[in-house]
């Protein structure tokens, strides 16, 4: 009997076990989209980087758009206009972000205007970045896996949600993300939120940063979050809403930002 | 044209009833088939009279009857796997005659039976219609040695699967919720175990079950696509006696016996998974982790006398998945009530009361719960009139109060409010007539009405959206109010034409409308799909659908072979707006859009019924698309559920009395699915970019399994039976899930990753019965 139970475990385990495999595909090409990239933080002008969709699996840079009229204007009534720098890198140079301002943005191409708004609110602190050992799911992986610990100020008299990025290692390129919404952090000055992801171990050196958003970053976010996410193909993938208008892709947000490292080290 | 075809209908009915009236010295022979051995009573048993001029078939209960004129007769009663009996009367008055048939099982060398009706796909009226019994479902080949229903029923024409393991299927090109799955007359919400890897059906307290997916009688409604009936077994009825079976992933144990001999009988059967307790013992999984499921079954039937009888029985399903204090359930709970009672040897009744429950809950350790689910309590009322030889009138009236519950989440934070997404009621009601009618010796045909009603009841209210799904008027209304109603007619008609002996044409036309939507946010149906009713905003589904067959036997109706083409249009199908956050949406219905659906095939089977070798090949060729205003820029486009080609071949081949080898193979085109055609980058993250709806295709699918089944020395009290299985012969690796992201080993590129979950899988599976 005993035997028959640990083949059982065993069989259902490895089934489980799903098998990946990197395939290649024949994917369509399709018309290049415009794309902005653009954001302001406190005290820092705003930046734009505008560019155009690439075929899928294409090794070349994409191609940027440098001849744009762009120009950001806050809510207390400044504007300027925001200079091109190559590359499709637009950045002004007075106009810097500040707490509480609302501000717009407008891309003018040829006939085409897309505009955006977004407001810029209270940075958060970090207070503590602690680690445990880890108790989710991930626990499958022994005893050698760790959990954040995060805890963070919060401006009650905002509705304020919250992207968390993580960094493993200074490894820039691919960082995971967490998108936090208001409902969740509630009425509190201090939030305590303990990722069940991603899961470390002994040795890692991690950096989080927490930024302040507003809902439509956070909107834009998770929906970002779920299509990259990877959610199998019966699902129907989709490009995330920019707040910029229906003809084009990415997002314009305000945010401000803390961080901190921590090194896995029990 | 519809509003005539239904003045048309009435106006029939009561011709065909004075017709009834007029003849005379006839006599009724009305009774019940059981099978010997237990005393279960039989579904779908022939029985007619040896010139083959009048016939008829045994109902749910294994009640029938049977109107001729005065005389002699040698009346047959034949169903499949049992030895015909053959009766001999003498017909002066009403005869009320009971008959227990023998399981032929242990002489199948012996084909040749020559009396019995074997061309019962040519003579009934009914197409698009398949009714499997689980000796036929015992035999096949299955995934972990599990022997499953709803996997079987995917290897017919016009069945297809939506995803590998998953429970969810589709029915000629309607989504997983337009199939309405009733356990002895209860619906079943989700019937998936361990996320959809197996059904809720046990198969030990399973008699068997009748699938349609075209030509639905008027008695059933609800659901757009198809209607699979399952029922449950009444338990042995003349010794006590118990079945059981172990496997890799569960095991099962039924007990059944007579409480009172011949009147009174009882099954309870229970099964259990423990690859939890398995994992535990090795170690691989910590003591506090939740891995399970369970199921019971329970059954009572008490014969209170030859007119009355009353059957209770129940469901109760529980999945448990889980870490620590973090883990997610899910289950269904059904009972159902019935009172068969004769008013004459000619009207039948069954009276009904039904309650279903389906819930899930996630638990999120501290930071809280979530809960979703849906409730029915229902009321049905059918009658059977057995009028004359030619004619069979059923009718009736049912009414179900759903409750739904969207969902809630409770923080334990007692600082963040709790999200509670209001519940919302609603009663639907249907009444129906139907007719089976022989108009001649080669015409007969089976036409309906049914009229269905949908009324959402408060409290609650009726919201008027904008375009950004902002709320702009918001209509509130007390307990009980009728918030929106919707009306729908539902004509069924049916005919066969008997070209001749061997060969038979049928058409049939229906119509059905669906006032129930399943909110999920994949096609393959998981446990955390929620259902919600019509609104005001959300209209009903309607699907008409038009089929066409023939039918012809070979080789002295071995051999059965169908061709069935089908073409169906389907109104107010839903899809969601992109982005939609489907669980937890208090505003879900502005995000959902309606439109239409088209979808149509050509279904061939070939099936060998008798012999030492059994099974069928069956083929399909369908097309499904979907025009959603809002979706792909309002253009058609190619469904989830759109399979070009699906080829099932399902073979048994009894070596000897003890040893039978079994195989299935199968093989459809990829689904449809969207994939990007071009990227961008975003925060330093590479981004899908998406222009055209299920623009692409998984690749196709084919798998081939193999089952050696060994039936033991059976000794006088005690037998069992061995199931050697074997998943994916050939390791074929299929694509669960083809997932874009950025490659990790070279920051900046994209690549397309293939998920497949089971390669070959052999299993295990011993029984017994004693």
């Amino acid at each position: 009997m005993k035997y028959l139970y640990i083949t059982s475990a065993i069989i259902f385990l490895i089934s489980f076990y799903a098998c990946e495999n990197v395939i290649d595909i024949d994917l369509n090409s399709s018309n290049p989209a415009l794309v902005a990239d653009a954001f302001i933080e406190p005290n820092k002008a705003a930046s734009l980087s505008l560019n155009y969709t690439a075929d899928y699996f294409g090794t070349d840079e994409p191609k940027y758009e440098g001849n744009a009229e762009v120009v950001i204007t806050s809510s207390n009534g400044n504007s300027e206009a925001l200079q091109h720098r190559g590359n499709g890198i637009y950045t002004g140079n007075l106009l810097k972000g500040q707490v509480g301002q609302n501000y717009e943005l407008s891309i003018k191409l040829g006939d085409e205007e897309y505009l955006g708004s977004t407001e810029l609110l209270t940075p958060t602190s970090i207070l503590e970045l602690d680690f445990v050992e880890a108790s989710g799911p991930g626990s499958t992986r022994g005893d050698d896996a760790y959990n954040l610990i995060i805890l963070f100020t919060n401006n009650v008299d905002e509705e304020n949600y919250y992207l968390l990025k993580y960094f493993m290692n200074d490894e820039i390129v691919e960082h995971q993300f967490t998108a936090l919404p208001a409902e969740f952090i509630g009425n509190t000055e201090v939030v305590q939120y303990d990722p069940l992801f991603p899961v470390y171990e002994k040795g890692d050196k991690v950096r989080v940063e927490i930024f302040s958003i507003d809902e439509g970053t956070y909107t834009y976010y998770s929906q970002l979050q779920e299509i990259t996410r990877g959610r199998g193909g019966s699902s129907t993938p989709y490009n995330p809403q920019s707040n910029m208008g229906n003809d084009i892709l990415g997002y314009f947000r305000a945010w401000s930002m803390d961080s901190k490292t921590i090194t896995i080290n029990p | 044209m519809q509003k005539k075809f239904i003045w048309l209908l009435m106006l029939l009915f009561p011709f065909f009833t004075l017709e009834s009236a007029q003849n005379q010295n006839k006599y009724t022979i009305s009774g019940r088939v059981s099978e010997a051995s237990s005393g279960e009573d039989l579904v779908g048993v022939t029985i007619y009279t040896k010139d083959q001029s009048n016939g008829t078939m045994t109902n749910t209960y294994g009640f029938y009857s049977i109107t001729l004129p005065e005389g002699d007769y040698e009346i047959v009663y034949s169903f499949i796997g049992y030895e015909n009996l053959i009766k001999s009367i003498s017909l002066h008055k009403n005869l009320s005659l009971d008959v227990a048939l023998n399981s032929s099982d242990t002489e199948l060398d012996e084909i040749v039976v020559n009396a019995e009706k074997k061309d019962k796909n040519l003579t009934s009226i009914n197409m698009g219609v398949e009714k499997l019994d689980m000796k036929e479902v015992g035999k096949l080949p299955v995934l972990f040695g599990e022997r499953d229903i709803l996997k079987t029923i995917q290897l017919l024409p016009g069945i297809s699967t939506v995803s590998e393991g998953g429970n969810g299927f589709s029915v000629r090109g309607g989504s997983i919720d337009q199939n309405l799955i009733l356990l002895d007359e209860a619906p079943v919400y989700s019937a998936s175990h361990l996320m959809g890897f197996f059904s809720v059906f046990n198969p030990d307290a399973i008699k068997g079950m009748t699938v349609y997916k075209g030509g639905i009688p008027a008695n059933y409604g609800g659901r757009a696509a198809s209607v699979l009936d399952i029922s449950m077994r009444d338990g042995n009825k003349k010794k006590v006696s118990a079945s059981g079976g172990i496997g890799l992933i569960s095991s099962r144990l039924t007990l059944e016996g007579p409480i009172i001999k011949d009147k009174m009988s009882f099954i309870v059967s229970g099964r259990r998974s423990y690859a939890d307790i398995a994992a535990k013992g090795a170690g691989i999984l910590t003591s506090e982790a939740d891995l399970y499921f369970y199921d019971l079954n329970a059954k009572l039937n008490y014969k209170i006398n030859d007119k009355n009888r009353i059957f209770l029985s129940g469901y109760f399903g529980q999945d448990d998945f889980g870490f620590d204090d973090l883990g997610m359930s899910w289950g269904n709970t059904t009972a159902t009530l019935r009172w068969n009672h004769l008013f004459s040897s000619k009207l039948f009744s069954n009276t009904t009361g039904i309650y279903s429950n389906y819930d899930y809950g996630f638990n999120l350790g501290e930071t809280g719960s979530m809960s979703s689910g849906i409730r029915d309590i229902g009321f049905k009322q059918d009658f059977s009139w057995y009028a004359n030889p030619k004619s069979t009138i059923k009718f009736g009236f049912d009414g179900t109060y759903h409750t739904f519950f969207p969902g809630e989440f409770l923080f334990s934070d007692n600082s963040i409010s709790d999200i509670q997404i209001d519940q919302k009621q609603a009663l639907e009601t249907a009444v129906y007539i139907t007719n089976q009618h022989k108009l001649s010796s080669k015409l007969s045909a089976d036409y309906g009405l049914r009229l269905s009603m949908f009324n959402q009841l408060g409290k609650g209210s009726n919201t008027v959206y904008d375009d950004d799904n902002i709320i702009i008027e918001q209509e509130n209304f007390g307990k009980g109010e009728i918030m929106q109603t919707y009306f729908e007619p539902e004509p069924r008609i049916a005919l066969n034409y008997r070209l001749n002996d061997l060969s038979s044409a049928k058409i049939s036309y229906n119509r059905m409308a669906q006032y129930m939507h399943m909110l999920s946010n994949s096609t393959s149906g998981q446990p955390t799909d929620t259902w919600m009713p019509s609104t005001s905003n959300i209209k009903p589904t309607t699907v008409n659908q038009y089929s066409l067959g023939y039918f012809r036997n070979f080789k002295d109706n071995q051999f059965e072979f169908s061709i069935e083409s089908y073409y169906k249009s389907m109104n107010d199908i839903t899809d969601y707006k992109d982005g939609t956050e489907v669980m937890l949406n208090e505003d879900i219905e502005s995000y959902i859009l309606q439109g239409m659906g088209r979808s149509y095939g050509a279904e061939f089977y070939l099936k060998k019924k008798y012999g030492k070798l059994t099974g069928w090949l069956s083929y399909t060729l369908s097309k499904t698309e979907n025009q959603i205003d809002g979706i792909n820029y309002g253009q058609w486009y190619d469904s989830p559920y759109d399979k070009t080609h699906d080829i099932s071949i399902v073979a048994s081949y009894q070596i000897s009395k003890r040893v039978s080898l079994s195989t299935n193979w199968v093989y459809y085109t990829g689904n449809a699915v969207t994939f990007p055609s071009g990227k961008y980058e975003f925060d330093g993250k590479q981004i899908p970019y998406y222009t055209e709806r299920n623009g692409y295709r998984m690749p196709d699918y084919h798998r081939l399994d193999l089952n050696l089944h060994l039936d033991g020395k059976g000794k006088k009290r005690f037998s069992s039976s061995w199931d050697f299985s074997i998943y994916n012969v050939y390791n074929q690796m299929n694509a669960y899930s083809i997932n874009f992201r950025e490659s990790s080993t070279e920051p900046g590129t994209t690549e397309a990753v293939k998920l497949s979950l089971f390669g070959i899988v052999p299993s295990i599976t011993w029984n017994f019965k004693f």
